[in-house]
Protein backbone atom coordinates (compact mmCIF):
# COMPACT_ATOMS: atom_id res chain seq x y z
CA UNK A 1 0.00 0.00 0.00
CA UNK A 2 1.70 3.16 -1.14
CA UNK A 3 0.05 6.24 0.20
CA UNK A 4 -0.58 9.21 -2.03
CA UNK A 5 0.16 12.51 -0.40
CA UNK A 6 -2.79 14.88 -0.43
CA UNK A 7 -2.29 17.37 2.37
CA UNK A 8 0.57 19.45 1.00
CA UNK A 9 -0.10 22.34 3.36
CA UNK A 10 1.12 20.58 6.48
CA UNK A 11 3.26 17.80 5.13
CA UNK A 12 6.60 17.05 6.71
CA UNK A 13 9.91 15.92 5.31
CA UNK A 14 9.12 12.35 6.31
CA UNK A 15 5.75 12.50 4.50
CA UNK A 16 7.49 13.69 1.35
CA UNK A 17 10.09 10.95 1.51
CA UNK A 18 7.37 8.41 1.97
CA UNK A 19 5.44 9.66 -1.02
CA UNK A 20 5.88 7.42 -4.02
CA UNK A 21 5.32 10.13 -6.58
CA UNK A 22 7.93 12.32 -4.87
CA UNK A 23 10.44 9.49 -4.82
CA UNK A 24 9.83 8.81 -8.51
CA UNK A 25 10.08 12.49 -9.37
CA UNK A 26 13.50 12.63 -7.71
CA UNK A 27 14.88 9.35 -8.99
CA UNK A 28 13.20 8.95 -12.38
CA UNK A 29 11.70 12.29 -13.42
CA UNK A 30 9.31 12.49 -16.37
CA UNK A 31 7.57 15.49 -17.92
CA UNK A 32 4.33 14.57 -16.18
CA UNK A 33 6.01 14.36 -12.80
CA UNK A 34 7.86 17.63 -13.41
CA UNK A 35 4.59 19.38 -14.25
CA UNK A 36 2.82 17.82 -11.31
CA UNK A 37 5.42 18.87 -8.78
CA UNK A 38 6.02 22.30 -10.32
CA UNK A 39 2.37 23.10 -9.95
CA UNK A 40 2.34 21.86 -6.35
CA UNK A 41 5.35 24.02 -5.53
CA UNK A 42 3.65 27.03 -7.11
CA UNK A 43 0.56 26.46 -5.03
CA UNK A 44 2.52 25.78 -1.84
CA UNK A 45 5.72 27.83 -1.97
CA UNK A 46 6.33 26.96 1.67
CA UNK A 47 7.15 23.42 0.58
CA UNK A 48 10.30 24.43 -1.30
CA UNK A 49 12.84 24.00 1.52
CA UNK A 50 11.71 20.52 2.51
CA UNK A 51 11.38 19.34 -1.08
CA UNK A 52 14.98 20.41 -1.59
CA UNK A 53 16.05 18.64 1.57
CA UNK A 54 14.07 15.52 0.74
CA UNK A 55 15.59 15.47 -2.72
CA UNK A 56 19.10 15.73 -1.32
CA UNK A 57 18.51 12.96 1.16
CA UNK A 58 17.04 10.62 -1.43
CA UNK A 59 19.85 11.32 -3.86
CA UNK A 60 22.57 10.85 -1.29
CA UNK A 61 21.32 7.37 -0.52
CA UNK A 62 23.15 5.46 -3.19
CA UNK A 63 24.15 2.10 -1.88
CA UNK A 64 26.95 -0.12 -3.02
CA UNK A 65 25.39 -3.11 -4.68
CA UNK A 66 26.65 -6.63 -4.36
CA UNK A 67 26.37 -8.15 -7.78
CA UNK A 68 25.47 -11.72 -8.47
CA UNK A 69 27.15 -12.17 -11.83
CA UNK A 70 25.41 -13.96 -14.67
CA UNK A 71 27.50 -17.08 -14.26
CA UNK A 72 26.82 -17.35 -10.53
CA UNK A 73 23.15 -16.63 -11.11
CA UNK A 74 22.99 -19.41 -13.68
CA UNK A 75 24.83 -21.89 -11.48
CA UNK A 76 22.57 -21.13 -8.58
CA UNK A 77 19.53 -21.60 -10.79
CA UNK A 78 20.87 -24.95 -11.99
CA UNK A 79 21.19 -26.04 -8.36
CA UNK A 80 17.65 -24.93 -7.62
CA UNK A 81 16.27 -26.51 -10.78
CA UNK A 82 17.99 -29.81 -10.04
CA UNK A 83 16.20 -29.89 -6.70
CA UNK A 84 12.85 -28.70 -8.07
CA UNK A 85 11.65 -28.47 -11.65
CA UNK A 86 14.18 -30.74 -13.33
CA UNK A 87 14.26 -33.29 -10.55
CA UNK A 88 13.30 -36.17 -12.86
CA UNK A 89 15.39 -35.20 -15.82
CA UNK A 90 18.53 -37.26 -16.38
CA UNK A 91 21.74 -35.58 -15.31
CA UNK A 92 23.79 -34.62 -18.31
CA UNK A 93 27.12 -36.34 -18.59
CA UNK A 94 30.23 -34.22 -18.41
CA UNK A 95 31.63 -33.92 -21.91
CA UNK A 96 35.14 -35.06 -22.50
CA UNK A 97 36.52 -31.67 -23.50
CA UNK A 98 35.64 -30.13 -20.17
CA UNK A 99 37.80 -32.74 -18.47
CA UNK A 100 40.65 -31.75 -20.70
CA UNK A 101 39.99 -28.13 -19.86
CA UNK A 102 40.17 -28.96 -16.18
CA UNK A 103 43.45 -30.76 -16.71
CA UNK A 104 44.82 -27.83 -18.66
CA UNK A 105 43.82 -25.43 -15.92
CA UNK A 106 45.50 -27.63 -13.37
CA UNK A 107 48.72 -27.69 -15.36
CA UNK A 108 48.46 -23.92 -15.68
CA UNK A 109 48.09 -23.61 -11.96
CA UNK A 110 51.08 -25.86 -11.38
CA UNK A 111 53.22 -23.77 -13.67
CA UNK A 112 52.20 -20.30 -12.61
CA UNK A 113 51.89 -20.84 -8.91
CA UNK A 114 55.18 -22.60 -8.54
CA UNK A 115 53.69 -25.50 -6.68
CA UNK A 116 56.31 -27.89 -5.40
CA UNK A 117 56.71 -30.63 -2.87
CA UNK A 118 59.41 -30.89 -0.30
CA UNK A 119 59.98 -34.44 0.86
CA UNK A 120 56.73 -35.35 -0.95
CA UNK A 121 54.79 -34.32 2.13
CA UNK A 122 54.59 -30.60 2.25
CA UNK A 123 52.90 -28.31 -0.25
CA UNK A 124 54.04 -24.74 -0.77
CA UNK A 125 52.16 -22.36 -3.02
CA UNK A 126 53.63 -19.00 -3.88
CA UNK A 127 51.67 -16.43 -5.87
CA UNK A 128 53.49 -14.04 -8.21
CA UNK A 129 53.02 -10.27 -8.10
CA UNK A 130 49.62 -9.09 -9.30
CA UNK A 131 47.87 -12.47 -9.16
CA UNK A 132 45.47 -14.07 -6.70
CA UNK A 133 44.97 -17.78 -6.32
CA UNK A 134 42.33 -20.00 -4.74
CA UNK A 135 43.63 -23.02 -2.85
CA UNK A 136 41.61 -25.94 -1.46
CA UNK A 137 43.17 -27.50 1.62
CA UNK A 138 43.10 -31.28 2.31
CA UNK A 139 39.99 -30.90 4.52
CA UNK A 140 38.10 -28.87 1.91
CA UNK A 141 38.75 -25.52 3.58
CA UNK A 142 39.16 -22.70 1.08
CA UNK A 143 41.97 -20.20 0.92
CA UNK A 144 42.29 -17.21 -1.36
CA UNK A 145 45.91 -16.20 -1.51
CA UNK A 146 46.65 -12.58 -2.35
CA UNK A 147 49.46 -11.64 -4.72
CA UNK A 148 53.05 -12.03 -3.49
CA UNK A 149 52.08 -14.40 -0.70
CA UNK A 150 52.69 -17.99 0.17
CA UNK A 151 51.02 -20.80 2.05
CA UNK A 152 52.59 -24.04 3.30
CA UNK A 153 50.82 -27.12 4.63
CA UNK A 154 51.08 -30.89 4.84
CA UNK A 155 49.77 -32.69 1.80
CA UNK A 156 47.77 -35.11 3.95
CA UNK A 157 46.10 -34.39 7.23
CA UNK A 158 45.83 -37.40 9.51
CA UNK A 159 42.74 -38.33 11.49
CA UNK A 160 44.20 -37.26 14.77
CA UNK A 161 46.29 -34.39 13.57
CA UNK A 162 45.82 -30.67 14.08
CA UNK A 163 45.17 -28.92 10.79
CA UNK A 164 48.04 -26.48 10.38
CA UNK A 165 49.01 -23.95 7.71
CA UNK A 166 51.81 -21.40 7.53
CA UNK A 167 51.12 -18.12 5.77
CA UNK A 168 53.30 -15.24 4.63
CA UNK A 169 51.73 -12.22 2.95
CA UNK A 170 47.94 -12.08 2.89
CA UNK A 171 45.20 -14.69 2.71
CA UNK A 172 41.47 -15.04 3.20
CA UNK A 173 40.44 -18.34 4.79
CA UNK A 174 37.14 -20.12 4.98
CA UNK A 175 37.61 -23.07 7.28
CA UNK A 176 35.47 -26.22 7.24
CA UNK A 177 33.81 -26.68 10.57
CA UNK A 178 34.47 -30.12 11.97
CA UNK A 179 33.67 -29.49 15.62
CA UNK A 180 30.12 -30.67 16.32
CA UNK A 181 30.00 -30.20 20.07
CA UNK A 182 31.70 -32.03 22.91
CA UNK A 183 35.38 -31.75 23.71
CA UNK A 184 37.48 -30.48 20.81
CA UNK A 185 39.52 -33.24 19.20
CA UNK A 186 42.87 -32.62 17.57
CA UNK A 187 41.65 -32.95 14.00
CA UNK A 188 38.90 -30.42 14.67
CA UNK A 189 41.51 -27.81 15.47
CA UNK A 190 42.79 -25.54 12.77
CA UNK A 191 45.82 -23.34 13.36
CA UNK A 192 47.29 -20.65 11.12
CA UNK A 193 50.90 -19.71 11.82
CA UNK A 194 52.25 -16.36 10.73
CA UNK A 195 55.58 -14.71 11.45
CA UNK A 196 54.64 -13.84 14.99
CA UNK A 197 51.10 -15.09 15.63
CA UNK A 198 49.24 -18.34 15.95
CA UNK A 199 45.57 -18.13 15.01
CA UNK A 200 43.41 -20.97 16.25
CA UNK A 201 40.09 -21.49 14.58
CA UNK A 202 36.81 -23.32 14.94
CA UNK A 203 35.07 -23.10 11.56
CA UNK A 204 35.07 -19.58 10.38
CA UNK A 205 36.05 -17.09 7.72
CA UNK A 206 38.76 -14.56 8.32
CA UNK A 207 41.56 -12.57 6.73
CA UNK A 208 45.23 -12.74 7.69
CA UNK A 209 47.70 -10.09 6.64
CA UNK A 210 51.32 -10.56 7.62
CA UNK A 211 53.52 -7.99 5.94
CA UNK A 212 56.13 -5.42 6.89
CA UNK A 213 56.44 -6.67 10.44
CA UNK A 214 52.76 -6.03 11.09
CA UNK A 215 50.21 -8.82 11.36
CA UNK A 216 46.48 -8.13 11.11
CA UNK A 217 43.73 -10.69 11.53
CA UNK A 218 40.16 -9.69 10.61
CA UNK A 219 37.31 -12.01 11.53
CA UNK A 220 34.13 -12.18 9.42
CA UNK A 221 32.29 -15.13 10.94
CA UNK A 222 32.76 -17.63 13.72
CA UNK A 223 35.33 -17.50 16.46
CA UNK A 224 39.10 -17.53 16.57
CA UNK A 225 41.61 -17.31 19.35
CA UNK A 226 44.84 -15.58 18.71
CA UNK A 227 48.11 -15.79 20.59
CA UNK A 228 51.75 -14.84 20.19
CA UNK A 229 53.80 -17.86 19.27
CA UNK A 230 56.67 -16.64 21.39
CA UNK A 231 54.94 -16.27 24.72
CA UNK A 232 52.59 -18.13 26.99
CA UNK A 233 50.35 -15.12 27.51
CA UNK A 234 46.62 -15.69 27.44
CA UNK A 235 45.34 -15.64 23.85
CA UNK A 236 42.84 -13.03 22.65
CA UNK A 237 39.41 -14.36 21.63
CA UNK A 238 37.99 -12.56 18.62
CA UNK A 239 34.31 -12.03 17.78
CA UNK A 240 32.94 -11.40 14.26
CA UNK A 241 33.70 -7.85 13.25
CA UNK A 242 36.92 -7.64 15.23
CA UNK A 243 40.32 -6.98 13.84
CA UNK A 244 43.45 -7.65 15.84
CA UNK A 245 46.71 -6.03 14.87
CA UNK A 246 50.09 -7.09 16.06
CA UNK A 247 52.70 -4.43 15.66
CA UNK A 248 55.72 -3.39 17.69
CA UNK A 249 55.33 -6.29 20.12
CA UNK A 250 51.73 -5.45 21.05
CA UNK A 251 48.34 -6.95 20.25
CA UNK A 252 45.49 -4.48 19.73
CA UNK A 253 41.88 -5.41 19.21
CA UNK A 254 39.38 -3.07 17.54
CA UNK A 255 36.01 -3.48 15.82
CA UNK A 256 35.89 -2.47 12.15
CA UNK A 257 33.95 -3.20 9.02
CA UNK A 258 35.89 -6.39 8.37
CA UNK A 259 34.42 -6.94 4.92
CA UNK A 260 36.73 -4.12 3.88
CA UNK A 261 39.70 -6.19 4.95
CA UNK A 262 38.85 -9.14 2.74
CA UNK A 263 37.36 -7.33 -0.26
CA UNK A 264 40.62 -7.78 -2.21
CA UNK A 265 39.64 -11.37 -2.90
CA UNK A 266 36.72 -10.11 -4.98
CA UNK A 267 38.91 -7.65 -6.85
CA UNK A 268 37.71 -4.62 -4.93
CA UNK A 269 39.44 -2.43 -2.40
CA UNK A 270 37.85 -0.27 0.23
CA UNK A 271 39.80 2.55 1.73
CA UNK A 272 38.49 4.48 4.64
CA UNK A 273 40.66 7.43 5.54
CA UNK A 274 43.80 5.49 4.65
CA UNK A 275 47.15 7.32 4.49
CA UNK A 276 48.44 7.43 0.94
CA UNK A 277 51.78 6.00 2.13
CA UNK A 278 49.95 2.82 3.08
CA UNK A 279 48.44 2.52 -0.38
CA UNK A 280 51.90 2.87 -1.91
CA UNK A 281 53.12 0.09 0.40
CA UNK A 282 50.29 -1.94 -1.05
CA UNK A 283 51.49 -1.22 -4.62
CA UNK A 284 54.90 -2.51 -3.58
CA UNK A 285 53.57 -5.62 -1.86
CA UNK A 286 51.04 -6.64 -4.46
CA UNK A 287 52.51 -5.50 -7.76
CA UNK A 288 56.20 -5.67 -6.93
CA UNK A 289 57.12 -2.08 -7.80
CA UNK A 290 59.49 0.19 -5.93
CA UNK A 291 57.59 3.43 -5.40
CA UNK A 292 59.44 6.71 -6.07
CA UNK A 293 57.70 9.87 -4.93
CA UNK A 294 58.90 13.33 -5.95
CA UNK A 295 56.91 15.20 -3.32
CA UNK A 296 56.74 13.62 0.17
CA UNK A 297 53.67 15.76 0.90
CA UNK A 298 51.64 13.30 -1.19
CA UNK A 299 52.34 10.58 1.35
CA UNK A 300 50.62 12.52 4.11
CA UNK A 301 47.32 12.76 2.31
CA UNK A 302 44.50 10.35 3.06
CA UNK A 303 42.07 8.56 0.80
CA UNK A 304 38.62 7.03 1.10
CA UNK A 305 36.56 5.18 -1.46
CA UNK A 306 35.91 1.95 -3.24
CA UNK A 307 37.87 0.93 -6.25
CA UNK A 308 38.32 -2.01 -8.51
CA UNK A 309 41.76 -3.58 -8.22
CA UNK A 310 41.16 -6.21 -10.89
CA UNK A 311 43.14 -4.31 -13.48
CA UNK A 312 46.44 -2.83 -12.37
CA UNK A 313 46.34 -0.03 -14.94
CA UNK A 314 42.78 1.02 -14.12
CA UNK A 315 43.51 0.82 -10.40
CA UNK A 316 46.56 3.12 -10.71
CA UNK A 317 44.60 5.46 -12.95
CA UNK A 318 41.75 5.70 -10.45
CA UNK A 319 44.10 6.55 -7.60
CA UNK A 320 46.03 9.01 -9.77
CA UNK A 321 42.88 10.85 -10.80
CA UNK A 322 41.49 10.94 -7.29
CA UNK A 323 44.68 12.39 -5.83
CA UNK A 324 45.48 14.51 -8.87
CA UNK A 325 48.90 12.92 -9.31
CA UNK A 326 50.51 10.88 -12.05
CA UNK A 327 51.53 7.27 -11.58
CA UNK A 328 53.86 5.87 -14.23
CA UNK A 329 55.22 2.34 -14.07
CA UNK A 330 58.72 1.79 -15.41
CA UNK A 331 58.74 -1.86 -16.39
CA UNK A 332 62.51 -2.09 -16.82
CA UNK A 333 63.52 -0.81 -13.40
CA UNK A 334 60.30 -2.00 -11.70
CA UNK A 335 59.81 1.47 -10.35
CA UNK A 336 56.57 3.34 -9.98
CA UNK A 337 57.20 7.03 -10.60
CA UNK A 338 54.75 9.24 -8.73
CA UNK A 339 54.53 12.96 -9.40
CA UNK A 340 52.10 15.61 -8.23
CA UNK A 341 50.32 17.35 -11.13
CA UNK B 1 15.45 -0.98 -10.20
CA UNK B 2 11.72 -0.66 -9.89
CA UNK B 3 9.38 -1.81 -12.55
CA UNK B 4 7.29 1.17 -13.55
CA UNK B 5 4.94 -0.64 -15.87
CA UNK B 6 1.56 -0.39 -14.13
CA UNK B 7 0.57 -3.80 -15.49
CA UNK B 8 3.67 -5.52 -14.18
CA UNK B 9 2.06 -6.22 -10.83
CA UNK B 10 -0.62 -8.15 -12.69
CA UNK B 11 1.92 -10.03 -14.80
CA UNK B 12 3.71 -10.99 -11.60
CA UNK B 13 0.49 -12.27 -10.11
CA UNK B 14 -0.16 -14.38 -13.21
CA UNK B 15 3.31 -15.86 -12.96
CA UNK B 16 2.74 -16.52 -9.27
CA UNK B 17 -0.49 -18.36 -9.99
CA UNK B 18 0.99 -20.50 -12.69
CA UNK B 19 4.07 -21.20 -10.54
CA UNK B 20 1.68 -22.50 -7.88
CA UNK B 21 0.20 -24.94 -10.37
CA UNK B 22 3.70 -26.23 -11.05
CA UNK B 23 4.72 -24.22 -14.11
CA UNK B 24 8.51 -24.40 -14.34
CA UNK B 25 8.87 -21.40 -16.64
CA UNK B 26 6.99 -19.13 -14.24
CA UNK B 27 9.08 -20.41 -11.37
CA UNK B 28 12.23 -19.57 -13.29
CA UNK B 29 10.79 -16.17 -14.12
CA UNK B 30 10.41 -15.43 -10.41
CA UNK B 31 14.00 -16.51 -9.82
CA UNK B 32 15.32 -14.35 -12.68
CA UNK B 33 13.37 -11.38 -11.46
CA UNK B 34 14.26 -11.48 -7.79
CA UNK B 35 17.56 -13.34 -7.32
CA UNK B 36 19.88 -10.36 -7.96
CA UNK B 37 17.95 -8.10 -5.57
CA UNK B 38 17.80 -10.78 -2.92
CA UNK B 39 21.53 -11.35 -3.23
CA UNK B 40 22.28 -7.67 -2.80
CA UNK B 41 19.96 -7.47 0.21
CA UNK B 42 21.44 -10.63 1.73
CA UNK B 43 25.00 -9.40 1.30
CA UNK B 44 24.22 -6.62 3.79
CA UNK B 45 23.63 -9.19 6.52
CA UNK B 46 26.73 -11.26 6.00
CA UNK B 47 30.02 -11.10 4.13
CA UNK B 48 29.75 -14.80 3.45
CA UNK B 49 28.64 -14.99 -0.17
CA UNK B 50 28.15 -18.74 -0.14
CA UNK B 51 25.80 -18.42 2.78
CA UNK B 52 23.71 -15.87 0.88
CA UNK B 53 23.56 -18.11 -2.17
CA UNK B 54 22.63 -21.04 0.02
CA UNK B 55 19.73 -19.04 1.47
CA UNK B 56 18.51 -18.01 -1.99
CA UNK B 57 18.62 -21.65 -3.02
CA UNK B 58 16.77 -22.74 0.08
CA UNK B 59 14.15 -20.03 -0.38
CA UNK B 60 13.32 -21.11 -3.90
CA UNK B 61 13.46 -24.83 -3.15
CA UNK B 62 11.15 -24.27 -0.17
CA UNK B 63 8.55 -22.25 -2.04
CA UNK B 64 8.59 -24.84 -4.80
CA UNK B 65 7.94 -27.64 -2.33
CA UNK B 66 5.21 -25.67 -0.57
CA UNK B 67 3.80 -24.20 -3.79
CA UNK B 68 0.34 -25.72 -3.60
CA UNK B 69 -0.25 -24.67 -0.01
CA UNK B 70 1.29 -21.19 -0.32
CA UNK B 71 -1.17 -18.27 -0.31
CA UNK B 72 -1.39 -15.34 -2.64
CA UNK B 73 0.69 -12.62 -1.02
CA UNK B 74 -0.35 -9.10 -1.87
CA UNK B 75 3.22 -8.17 -2.72
CA UNK B 76 5.26 -11.07 -4.04
CA UNK B 77 8.50 -9.18 -3.58
CA UNK B 78 7.80 -8.41 0.07
CA UNK B 79 6.85 -11.99 0.70
CA UNK B 80 10.10 -13.26 -0.83
CA UNK B 81 12.24 -10.65 0.97
CA UNK B 82 10.62 -11.42 4.26
CA UNK B 83 11.03 -15.20 3.95
CA UNK B 84 14.60 -14.72 2.73
CA UNK B 85 15.41 -12.42 5.65
CA UNK B 86 14.09 -15.03 8.11
CA UNK B 87 16.23 -17.71 6.48
CA UNK B 88 19.38 -15.61 6.72
CA UNK B 89 18.79 -14.65 10.33
CA UNK B 90 18.08 -18.27 11.19
CA UNK B 91 21.18 -19.53 9.37
CA UNK B 92 23.54 -16.96 10.84
CA UNK B 93 22.13 -17.60 14.30
CA UNK B 94 22.63 -21.33 13.81
CA UNK B 95 26.19 -20.82 12.69
CA UNK B 96 26.87 -18.61 15.66
CA UNK B 97 25.14 -20.92 18.10
CA UNK B 98 28.02 -23.27 17.56
CA UNK B 99 30.15 -20.60 19.02
CA UNK B 100 27.91 -19.41 21.83
CA UNK B 101 25.97 -16.61 20.19
CA UNK B 102 22.24 -17.08 20.18
CA UNK B 103 20.66 -13.67 20.14
CA UNK B 104 18.62 -13.48 16.93
CA UNK B 105 17.73 -9.81 17.46
CA UNK B 106 21.38 -8.99 17.37
CA UNK B 107 22.21 -9.05 13.70
CA UNK B 108 24.59 -7.23 11.38
CA UNK B 109 23.52 -5.02 8.54
CA UNK B 110 26.37 -3.35 6.69
CA UNK B 111 25.81 -0.85 3.91
CA UNK B 112 28.33 1.25 2.07
CA UNK B 113 27.30 4.34 0.21
CA UNK B 114 28.63 4.69 -3.27
CA UNK B 115 30.22 8.11 -3.66
CA UNK B 116 31.11 8.57 -7.27
CA UNK B 117 33.80 10.86 -8.52
CA UNK B 118 32.62 14.25 -9.68
CA UNK B 119 33.65 17.86 -10.03
CA UNK B 120 34.81 18.05 -6.46
CA UNK B 121 38.44 17.25 -5.87
CA UNK B 122 39.73 14.14 -4.15
CA UNK B 123 40.27 15.47 -0.67
CA UNK B 124 36.98 17.31 -0.43
CA UNK B 125 35.07 14.30 -1.68
CA UNK B 126 37.04 12.10 0.60
CA UNK B 127 36.05 14.19 3.60
CA UNK B 128 32.37 14.05 2.71
CA UNK B 129 32.52 10.37 1.98
CA UNK B 130 34.11 9.70 5.35
CA UNK B 131 31.53 11.84 7.14
CA UNK B 132 28.59 10.22 5.46
CA UNK B 133 29.96 6.74 5.92
CA UNK B 134 30.62 7.51 9.56
CA UNK B 135 27.15 8.89 10.11
CA UNK B 136 25.67 5.77 8.50
CA UNK B 137 27.90 3.41 10.41
CA UNK B 138 26.68 4.83 13.68
CA UNK B 139 23.10 3.84 12.92
CA UNK B 140 21.84 0.56 14.33
CA UNK B 141 21.41 -2.48 12.08
CA UNK B 142 17.64 -1.93 12.11
CA UNK B 143 17.99 1.71 11.13
CA UNK B 144 20.41 0.85 8.34
CA UNK B 145 18.14 -1.89 7.09
CA UNK B 146 15.09 0.40 7.09
CA UNK B 147 17.03 3.06 5.19
CA UNK B 148 18.22 0.50 2.67
CA UNK B 149 14.70 -0.84 2.12
CA UNK B 150 13.30 2.66 1.81
CA UNK B 151 15.86 4.27 -0.44
CA UNK B 152 17.24 1.36 -2.40
CA UNK B 153 14.32 -1.01 -2.64
CA UNK B 154 11.89 1.92 -2.46
CA UNK B 155 9.48 0.16 -0.17
CA UNK B 156 6.80 2.09 1.69
CA UNK B 157 6.70 2.16 5.48
CA UNK B 158 3.97 -0.47 5.45
CA UNK B 159 6.12 -2.73 3.30
CA UNK B 160 9.21 -2.16 5.44
CA UNK B 161 7.18 -3.17 8.47
CA UNK B 162 6.04 -6.31 6.69
CA UNK B 163 9.51 -7.37 5.58
CA UNK B 164 11.19 -6.61 8.89
CA UNK B 165 8.39 -8.07 10.96
CA UNK B 166 7.70 -4.89 12.95
CA UNK B 167 4.69 -2.62 13.29
CA UNK B 168 4.12 0.19 10.80
CA UNK B 169 4.44 2.68 13.64
CA UNK B 170 7.81 1.24 14.57
CA UNK B 171 9.01 1.54 10.98
CA UNK B 172 8.03 5.24 10.93
CA UNK B 173 9.85 5.72 14.19
CA UNK B 174 13.01 3.97 13.04
CA UNK B 175 13.10 6.03 9.87
CA UNK B 176 12.38 9.34 11.58
CA UNK B 177 15.17 8.69 14.05
CA UNK B 178 17.67 7.70 11.38
CA UNK B 179 16.84 10.67 9.17
CA UNK B 180 17.15 13.20 11.94
CA UNK B 181 20.41 11.57 12.92
CA UNK B 182 21.77 11.94 9.39
CA UNK B 183 20.53 15.50 9.10
CA UNK B 184 22.19 16.47 12.33
CA UNK B 185 25.43 14.81 11.43
CA UNK B 186 25.91 16.23 7.98
CA UNK B 187 26.12 19.87 7.08
CA UNK B 188 23.73 21.25 4.47
CA UNK B 189 26.64 22.12 2.24
CA UNK B 190 27.89 18.55 2.28
CA UNK B 191 24.50 17.21 1.31
CA UNK B 192 24.33 19.69 -1.54
CA UNK B 193 27.70 18.66 -2.89
CA UNK B 194 26.72 15.02 -2.65
CA UNK B 195 23.59 15.78 -4.59
CA UNK B 196 25.65 17.34 -7.37
CA UNK B 197 28.09 14.51 -7.28
CA UNK B 198 25.46 11.93 -8.03
CA UNK B 199 24.72 13.43 -11.39
CA UNK B 200 28.20 12.79 -12.63
CA UNK B 201 29.58 9.35 -12.87
CA UNK B 202 33.13 9.52 -14.05
CA UNK B 203 34.23 6.23 -12.59
CA UNK B 204 32.70 2.87 -13.34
Amino acid sequence: MKKQLTDYQSCTLEDLINDESFMLWVTQPTDDLDNHWDSILQAYPGLAPITQEGREIILSMRFETEVLDTKEQKELWNNIASKTTSINKPVRKIRLWSRYAAAAILVGVLLTAGLFYSGFREVTIQTPYGQLQDVTLPDGSLVTLNANSNIRYNKKWGDNQIREVWIEGEAFLKVSHLHKGGPVKNNQRFVVHTGSLDVEVLGTSFNVNDRRGRTAVALLEGKVSLGLNTSQEKPIIMAPGDIVEYTGGKLNKKPVNVVEYSSWKDGKLYFRDVPVARIFDYFEDIYGYKVKVDDPEILKRRLSGTMSSKNEKVFFETIARTLNISITPDHDSHELIIKSN
Amino acid sequence: MQNLDPNSGETEKLHWHSFKTGNAASFEHLYQKYSAGLYNYGAKFSGDKDLIKECIQELFVQIWIKRSSIGNPEHIKNYLYKSFRNLILKKTAQLQKNQDFDDIENYDFNVSLNIEDALIDGERREKISVQLQEAISRLTARQKEAIFLRFYEQLSYEEIAEVMGITVKASYKIMARSLSFLRNNLSKEDLLILYMAFYMKLLN
